[in-house]
């Protein structure tokens, strides 16, 4: 709907103006909602800020086939690579945890031995002094106690630390803990141990970490402790704590090893990947440039194969539909060709004896006077006829070359201005026979096109002398306007109009509105036609509008550069000043549906009442995406569009409100610009 | 019309019974025709008549219109109009390029015909002694020669004319119709590419860089205009 | 066309072989053990402290008295520097009066606990008891170390705090007590130096006017600072036992700077001491000899220090490093003898290389080695220009240079002793040059000393002196002096006292040896004994009910080393020189026998009485 045509401005800027309206409130509303005013706004300002940095990258994302192939294959041996890595350090570590804890086991027992063994003999010792046992208990306990660190700590240099701590707390029997190797033995018994080693006789072992009372950092061990007693027979908790330094070295060299054969892995996986991929995409992207070029028109693009592989064979495949196309293309080409040669003959060899025939006519016309009467208008006969004859020929043979594409735009830039100015001095003629008058607005501008003066002119005098011929005498207005990337002129006559559905018949070869009528006018029936054709050719549109009685409107309208497609109107293809126009300000609209046939028609227009319905607002010029329906495409809208048209009229004979759908004529008149389908219906130029 | 003015036209057609009738229509004008229905012997029959002008069928036995016309342009300023039967844009343009100052399509009636003759050779009236200047060239109209520099500049009666229709007005821009309408005596705007065709060669003899106009100057959108002098 | 091909496609797969053949060499190479190459230095990683740590806590809430008694002397043993811990256990009042730093009192087996009074134990608000043990020694408030025996008893009285209801110490020995393991876990021997105080100029080996340094052997606590520990202890002066001999190049009142801490070494080993205003106006030569007995107190601690800059306030006193400070004074342990001297089975004096691995010796040049006297023993001055011999007989002494072609002499001292063994001990040379000898003789025994080797003996005055003589060594500094004496019950033990002089102008000097204190309590008899270091001798002797034994002890009475150098059997004389690098020498059974640092004793070759000079 992103029309922007300036043939839209009316309604257009309706909308405009309400939009903002509308969003406004949103925001009002959104910012109420959810309490914080600024939160959206601010947010919406933030992720787009985010998003325009890596615009280029998501951009380059979805179109590198390779990117996204290695990126993937990265991740996801990325992913397999840390998966197996977390298994195989978890077993390693569980392999080395379980050696070193069945090591410090058995460690830990031995020396849990040797303290009560000591104990013992102390208690034997002292009973041998044969001191009284009461008073004997604590008197060599401090000194015992140290000794019996320092003794079972020097066992194992280094390999372990040993700690006691007072039975029950720190309170226990006012012993301090002891600890060698200047582990901070609270810090580092886990308060869970003591708990258990107090609670029951048997040894019990935690992981804890070692905290040293010097600057060494600490480290990650295996405690054991039991509840043994001293030479008095107090309990105590004596630990061995083993530092996990070995293992946690064995564990740091796997995971270097792991992190760097993943490393290496995964850049090799990575590195197979753009290969691989460059190997496939390599191919794909020549072959998409050939495509490319092929269908730039050069035909003889092929991609170059080497191999046998399946790239090969697709290069192959490839070549060989590019080489069939060009083998048809060119059949093709033989045979226009040949078409028009065939014309160019003809007419030539047509043409000749034509010429002599009809200046003999000529001469004997300028010499019927001395005829007799019968004679003398026998002359007058053959000359019209001839002159008719003439037209007939040089009409048919122009169609034939549209037919056969033979028709070459040779476009430069025109003011419209000039051409209309010419078309309406040559019909002035016959307007002044016909008591018409002929008005031009919109010529204050200039009004430039890239355009073919020729077929432009031809169209404008086909549909002035059209307008002046059936418009009863009425005025005549031609209007020019010029907006946005078009130029349009639009020829109203306020004649006998249209008839539903006759919008789209109108630009039929050889079709008459009334085939009843006395063939008065001289017209081939194939003027409309070729102005069509002229119209496409310079990709621009010819639309009829008409209603019964209202008379009717033609509108040609031409990009403004050759190349550019059209994408509105400036002038609206229903007039202002319709019937249908004028009641909808009052009337309230009726259904949408039986209103269609006026779109295009010329001659009699769709029941004026239908189209205050559907436009509120000015007809906008739509912005039909031309996709909408393959008959409004140009270039073969001429041949499709009128024989789906001719049953449309058969089917339309009884109810002439209800066009096919299909065709869109069955839409409200009053958009016909709005809706794609009617207006590829009534627009044969798009 | 002017009944008085009298010309030789030579009417090269191997059609005999067109000739034959073309031939009754321009006696009946008052012109002296001369026929040739082959294009080989075209050149000789043109070099025997010494015609004022010169009808020329485009289809032709042996040598075909296009190279009759280039070798009496060779020869020749003589006024060269076609007849053809294609309007179609290559026979058009290829026949004016080589060398033909007008065309006329096939079914054509008398008077238009004759019509097209008498403007050709209207220009043989005498014009006034007229000095003219146009970019870096000077134009002796009654003289009827293009001088740059005192190097005469040969153009045949068609670009002179239009050179001089542009000369004398350098300040106006002149449509196309407009040159056709001065230069060719069309009543009716007809095919603009006549002129284009004209300018282009036109150009090719008097421009120094025909790629970069300074004599005939494209107006776009409109037309063409006189280089400042 | 297809050659070139070809040949480009064989070339290729060569090129690959050949790359992967380089690369499976080069991860060969990284595969397998390597067996060659990467020579470079090993840094020795610091062995990991396995000392055991004894953690003070704090007393319980509602600790029985016992309880608190044992937390009281645990905290006692902890590394608590100032022994706040401890302190918790005494009420205010006790902890005011307490001083911890007074004296430690070493025990064999640490304090037991002897209940008091039973009418006490059942008071609900004191508790009596007393500490009991075996003393083995007492280190003084100048940390100073004493050998001691006998009972210790101290009374412990506890009284529950009324207000918190808690038992708490009320009535504590001054001092700290602890186990004899506990101590020597908790404190280490530091050698304070300084200067001998009779010094003077021109004398014997001070030719060069160097100070000689004296070694003050005290005992601080290991594990809190000992080197600030040892500077203020060096600063506070020598030990009362030293004191008279010894003089210290720090100003009197010389302290650290207040608001110094902890003293540092640097990353380069520096060591920075800020002294108080009393060092500030010391000159260049007395500030280095500040340094000197600073960097010499502080060279067996860790971390090592290299340099020693003194400041006082603002002002940088000066700089010494380890190297400069051999120049500013002299040590024992820092001299090293040239050659070890024994007599040969020709009765004659020869002398090995000292320190080498020689079997081989030869005859000393000069009278004594010629084999025109017959010896016993001999000993060399520490110069080693002059030795003196005694003769087979042990009745005459003979003094000659060690000069090639010197004539014997005459006899410097005869004995009169009845038998061999009452006559002339082995001499020992001080580093004066005076020399000492012993003669036995029960009806006149003597100390004698000779001054520069010559002239007249000096009797040498043994004030408080129990016993007899038996051997005399004097130490390096000159100030120290060793003697064995055997008492009246035949017991020999071994004495350390110090020299002291009295020059008197004109006079003789009077010599005195003072402060004579038993080094080896334990020991039942002596056999040998030399100095083996500043502070320390080797000893052999037998323990009572025990059997002969070689061991070091050091002046102080204590044995801080645990290792005994390895046993041997038969020992008659042993030789060590204060030069620790050099091996122990020997005369046993299988005559003269050495022993290598880090080895088993070695045979050198026969021959008796084997000496280093000194």
């Amino acid at each position: 709907m992103s029309g922007d045509s300036a043939a839209s401005a009316p309604g257009r800027s309706g909308a405009r103006a309400g939009r903002p309206v509308g969003r406004k409130r949103r925001y009002l509303a959104g910012g109420l909602l959810h309490g914080g005013v600024q939160g959206s706004p601010v947010l919406r300002l933030f992720m787009r800020w985010v998003r325009r940095p890596l615009l280029p990258v998501i951009r380059l994302w979805r179109r590198n086939l390779q990117l996204k192939v290695v990126v993937t294959t990265l991740l996801m041996s990325l992913g397999v690579v840390l998966l197996l890595g977390f298994v195989v350090i978890g077993q390693v570590r569980n392999g080395l945890l379980d050696a070193k804890v069945k090591a410090s086991q058995s460690q830990a027992t031995g020396g849990f031995a040797a303290a009560k063994q000591r104990a013992d003999e102390a208690a034997t010792a002292a009973g041998d002094a044969g001191t009284p046992v009461d008073d004997r208990p604590s008197q060599n306990v401090i000194q015992w106690m140290s000794d019996l660190v320092y003794s079972l700590s020097s066992g194992g240099q280094g390999a372990f630390d040993v700690v006691t701590l007072p039975a029950g707390g720190d309170s226990g029997g006012g012993r301090g803990p002891r600890a060698s190797g200047d582990v901070a033995p609270s810090a580092s018994i886990p308060e869970s141990l003591r708990e258990r080693v107090d609670s029951s006789t048997a040894a019990a072992q935690s992981y804890t970490r070692i905290v040293y009372n010097s600057s060494e950092a600490s480290q990650p061990a295996l405690v054991i402790g039991k509840r043994v007693n001293d030479p008095n027979g107090d309990p105590y908790q004596l630990y061995y704590l083993f530092p996990l330094t070995q293992e946690e070295k064995s564990l740091s060299l796997v995971k270097g090893t792991l992190a760097t054969a993943g490393l290496f892995v995964v850049v090799l996986f990575g590195a197979i990947a753009w290969l691989v991929v460059r190997q496939v995409v390599t191919p794909v992207r020549m072959a998409a440039g050939v495509a490319e070029r092929l269908s730039a028109g050069r035909l003889q693009e092929r991609m170059k194969v080497t191999g046998e592989d399946d790239i090969a064979r697709l290069g192959e495949a490839f070549n060989k539909m590019a080489q069939n196309l060009q083998l048809k293309i060119s059949q093709l080409e033989d045979l226009s060709r040949m078409q028009r040669r065939f014309v160019s003959d003809v007419s030539h060899e047509l043409r000749t004896p034509l010429t002599t025939v009809r200046m003999a006519a000529d001469v004997i016309h300028e010499a019927r006077e001395d005829f007799d009467p019968v004679t003398a208008r026998s002359a007058e006969l053959l000359a019209d006829q001839l002159d008719r004859f003439e037209s007939l020929l040089a009409d048919l043979l122009e169609i034939s070359r549209f037919d056969a594409g033979a028709a070459a735009l040779e476009a430069e830039p025109i003011d419209l201005r000039e051409v209309v100015r010419r078309v309406v001095t040559g019909a002035e003629p016959l307007a002044e026979r016909k008591g018409t008058r002929i008005r031009v607005t919109g010529d204050q501008q200039p009004v430039v096109a890239e355009a073919d003066a020729r077929r432009v002119e031809r169209i404008l005098r086909n549909l002035v002398v059209n307008a002046v011929e059936h418009g009863e005498g009425k005025d005549v207005v031609v209007k020019l306007a010029a907006a946005g990337g078009a130029v349009a002129v639009a020829v109203r006559d306020y004649g006998v109009g249209l008839k539903p559905g006759e919008a789209a018949r109108v630009f039929s070869r050889f079709w008459r509105a009334d085939p009843a009528r006395a063939r008065t006018t001289g017209g081939t029936g194939l003027g409309l036609s070729i102005a069509l054709e002229d119209a496409r050719l310079h990709g621009g549109w010819l639309q009829a509008w008409g209603e019964p009685g209202g008379g009717s409107q033609f509108r040609l309208t031409l990009p403004r550069t050759a190349d550019e497609p059209l994408r509105g109107s400036p002038i609206p293809l229903e007039p202002a000043d319709s019937r249908g126009r004028r009641t909808a300000e009052g009337t309230a609209p009726p259904s949408g549906g039986a209103r269609a046939a006026t779109v295009p028609a010329q001659q009699s227009a769709g029941p004026g009442q239908a189209r205050p319905a559907r436009d509120p607002i000015p007809p906008r010029p739509a912005a039909a995406p031309p996709a909408a329906d393959p008959t409004a495409l140009p270039g073969n809208g001429a041949r499709v569009v009128p024989r789906p048209v001719s049953p449309a009229r058969r089917q339309d004979g009884p109810s002439a409100a209800e066009p096919p759908a299909a065709h869109g004529d069955g839409h409200p008149a009053g958009g016909p610009e709005e809706d794609p389908n009617s207006q590829g219906e009534a627009c044969r130029g798009r | 019309m002017m009944s008085f003015m009298k010309g030789r036209v030579l009417v090269v057609d191997d059609d005999s019974a067109l000739a034959e009738m073309l031939g009754i229509v321009l006696r009946g004008e008052g012109f002296e025709p001369s026929f040739v229905a082959d294009g080989d012997k075209a050149l000789a029959a043109f070099r025997e008549a010494k015609p004022d002008l010169v009808l020329l069928d485009l289809m032709l036995p042996g040598r075909d219109g296009i190279e009759v016309c280039r070798l009496i342009r060779a020869e020749s300023g003589v006024p060269i109009v076609m007849l053809t039967a294609k309007s179609d844009t290559v026979d058009v343009v290829v026949g004016l390029e080589s060398g033909a100052d007008d065309y006329i399509v096939k079914p054509f009636k008398p008077k238009e015909l004759v019509a097209r003759i008498r403007a050709r050779l209207r220009r043989s009236e005498e014009p006034a002694p007229e000095q003219l200047a146009i970019g870096d060239l000077v134009i002796d109209v009654a003289g009827h020669s293009v001088k740059r520099d005192g190097q005469s500049i040969a153009l045949t009666p068609l670009e002179f004319d239009l050179l001089v229709a542009l000369a004398r007005k350098p300040w106006q821009v002149f449509t196309r119709e407009v040159l056709l309408e001065q230069v060719w005596g069309y009543r009716h705007a007809a095919d603009t590419r006549l002129v284009n065709v004209h300018v282009q060669r036109l150009r090719s003899k008097v421009e120094k860089d025909p790629e970069k106009p300074e004599i005939v100057v494209t107006v776009r959108g409109v037309g063409y205009k006189a280089g400042p002098s | 066309m297809a050659a070139d091909r070809e040949g480009g496609r064989r070339r290729v797969p060569v090129r690959a072989v050949a790359y992967a053949v380089c690369g499976a060499v080069l991860l060969a190479g990284c595969a397998s053990m390597p067996d060659s190459g990467d020579l470079r230095g090993v840094e020795s990683t610091p062995r990991q402290d396995t000392q055991v740590r004894v953690f003070a806590m704090p007393p319980a809430e509602n600790a029985p008295p016992a309880e608190i008694v044992q937390g009281f002397l645990e905290a006692l043993t902890s590394d608590d520097p100032h022994f706040e811990t401890a302190r918790e256990y005494l009420t205010d009042k006790a902890r005011r009066s307490w001083r911890p730093e007074l004296s430690t009192t070493v025990l064999a087996d640490g304090p037991g606990t002897d209940p008091g009074r039973v009418g006490d134990r059942e008071d609900a608000d004191a508790y009596s008891l007393t500490l009991t043990g075996t003393k083995v020694a007492t280190v003084d408030a100048q940390q100073s170390y004493a050998p001691a025996e006998g009972e210790y008893r101290a009374p412990v009285h506890l009284t529950r705090d009324g207000k918190t209801g808690q038992w708490r110490i009320d009535t504590v020995p001054q001092g700290v007590v602890m186990g004899k393991s506990d101590f020597q876990r908790n404190y280490m021997s530091v050698n304070k130096y300084y200067f001998a105080a009779h010094h003077a100029p021109g004398a014997g080996d001070g030719a060069s006017g160097q100070p000689m340094a004296v070694a003050d052997p005290v005992y601080v606590r290991k594990r809190v600072d000992p080197l600030t520990q040892a500077v203020r202890s060096l600063l506070s002066g020598p030990t009362r036992l030293l004191g008279p001999a010894v003089r210290t190049s720090f100003p009197p009142g010389t302290a650290l700077a207040k608001g110094a801490s902890s003293l540092t070494p640097d990353d380069r080993n520096r060591l920075t001491v800020e002294l108080n205003g009393r060092a500030a106006r010391t000159g260049p030569d007395t500030c280095d000899e500040m340094a000197a007995q600073l960097l010499f107190t502080l060279r067996t601690l860790t971390p090592a220090v290299d340099e020693v800059d003194l400041r006082s306030g603002e002002t940088r006193l000066c700089s010494l490093t380890e190297d400069r400070a051999a120049a500013v004074a002299a040590r024992g342990s820092a001299q090293h003898p040239d050659y070890l001297y024994f007599v040969d089975g020709e009765e004659r004096v020869v002398r090995l290389p000292a320190g080498g691995s020689a079997t081989r010796a030869d005859p000393v040049p000069g009278a004594l080695g010629s084999g025109e006297a017959k010896l016993r023993s001999v000993a060399v001055s520490r110069d080693e220009h002059d030795a003196a011999g005694v003769g087979l007989d042990g009745a005459s002494l003979y003094v000659a240079p060690l000069v090639s072609g010197a004539a014997l002499g005459e006899r410097v001292l005869a004995s009169r002793g009845p038998t061999e063994a009452e006559r002339l001990s082995t001499p020992s040379w001080d580093a004066q040059g005076d020399l000492w000898v012993v003669d036995r003789d029960p009806a006149h025994p003597r100390l004698l000393m000779l001054e520069d080797g010559a002239g007249r003996p000096v009797t040498v005055r043994t004030p408080g002196l129990e016993g007899r003589v038996q051997d005399v060594r004097v130490a390096a500094d000159g100030v120290r002096i060793a003697l064995v004496v055997r008492a009246e019950d035949g017991q020999r033990s071994l004495l350390i006292g110090r020299i002291e002089r009295e020059a008197k102008s004109g006079e003789r000097p009077a010599v005195t040896v003072r402060g004579l204190r038993s080094a080896t309590p334990g020991l039942e008899e002596v056999t040998a004994m030399s100095w083996s270091g500043d502070s320390r001798l080797v000893v052999v002797g037998r323990e009572r009910g025990g059997v002969q034994q070689i061991g070091y002890v050091q002046v102080d009475g204590s044995t801080p080393e645990p290792q005994a150098p390895a046993a041997l059997t038969g020992v008659q004389e042993i030789a060590a020189s204060e030069d620790e690098r050099l091996p122990l020498v020997a005369h046993s059974e299988d005559g003269i026998v050495r022993l290598p640092s880090g080895t088993q004793w070695q045979k050198v070759t026969d021959g008796t009485a084997p000496v280093y000079p000194g």
